[in-house]
């Protein structure tokens, strides 16, 4: 029995320790009461260690993907912000809540999210516009070379300066949209825990609702 | 049995059991395993959300130099109970009604 719930107990390295305890004395408990003490018994009864720590993780599933999004790592954390606006946004359209709340926290995402999609194509567009100047100043220069030679090294030497800003600035630019992406995905974040977490919770106990 | 029960039947059962009086985890087992057909792994999740609820509460007893844990219908739980036992009417009598083929128009 002893060999059986040092399994199980591995299994459950997940939880906190004070529930993992809980768990543990369940199921000592039940097997001492049983009267089952073979590492056999215990899997004909309760099925093996894995099984048994599935069943029981599975209860606990939803504070695991919170917890999930704490320990990820530093790269990864513009995509985790991404994914983190989504799901909140899923979150609230499959969360019964009032609707003008509803409506308002929609109505700010929306147009947080036209914001960011706004900054972020005026940046494309600069970006663009100045690569092409650039390159029509090079393609000139080389068409005015056999011509006027000084002019041509204007334009050349102009394209040229030009991409190479490009190419100094583009670290700055790739910095500001992370910190943009960021900034939203706080503010997403911090509606999720006014409103949701507490419908959340009412999820949790909604048999309650029908108490009163 | 073919029908799988609902984790809400099954709450409203537990409930029904620890009416009487209190029971510790195996002995609750047995006592539903006599009448429906649940796996033995199952009820540690029921009791646990049975407890964050608020329709039950746990006092340890000592038994054979070890503890034994009871568990013990609240006032919520009472309550509970009348609910589940309610919404099991009007879903039996519903399905009731559909199986016997004569369904209203």
């Amino acid at each position: 029995m002893t060999d059986y719930l040092d399994k199980f107990a591995a299994l459950l390295v997940q939880l906190q320790s004070d529930e993992r305890d809980e768990v543990l004395e369940f199921y000592r408990e039940y097997l001492l009461d049983a009267g089952i003490d073979s590492f056999d018994a215990c899997v004909a009864e309760l099925g093996t260690p894995k099984q048994l720590a599935r069943k029981i993780l599975a209860d606990y599933s939803i504070r695991f993907n919170e917890n999930l999004n704490s320990t990820s790592t530093h790269q990864q954390r513009s995509k985790a912000n991404v994914r983190s606006i989504w799901l909140v946004g899923l979150a609230i359209l499959s969360t019964p809540i009032t609707i003008p709340a509803l409506l308002a926290i929609l109505a700010v995402m929306f147009a947080l999210f036209v914001a960011v999609i706004a900054i972020g194509l005026s940046v494309l567009a600069i970006i663009a516009a100045v690569t092409i100047m650039a390159l029509i100043a090079i393609t000139a220069g080389v068409g005015l070379f056999t011509q006027s030679l000084w002019v041509s090294l204007f334009y050349l030497g102009a394209g040229l300066a030009t991409i190479g800003l490009e190419l100094l600035v583009l670290p700055l630019v790739v910095w500001f949209v992370g910190l943009i992406i960021q900034g939203v995905a706080t503010i997403t974040q911090r509606l999720y825990h006014r409103f949701v977490k507490r419908n959340r919770a009412e999820i949790g106990g909604r048999h309650h609702e029908k108490n009163r | 049995m073919a029908i799988q029960i609902s984790s809400e039947l099954l709450d409203g059962c537990v409930l029904a059991l620890l009416q009487t009086e209190d029971y510790y985890g195996y002995a609750l087992t047995q006592k539903l395993q006599a009448s429906i057909s649940v796996s033995e792994s199952t009820l540690y999740p029921v009791l646990r959300r049975l407890k964050k609820n608020g329709w039950v509460t746990t006092y340890d007893q000592a038994y054979q130099g070890r503890n034994r844990r009871y568990y013990q219908l609240t006032a919520a739980g009472t309550d509970q109970l009348t609910n589940v036992q309610h919404d099991w009417q009007t879903y039996f009598q519903a399905i009731n009604t559909l199986l016997k083929g004569d369904a209203p128009s």
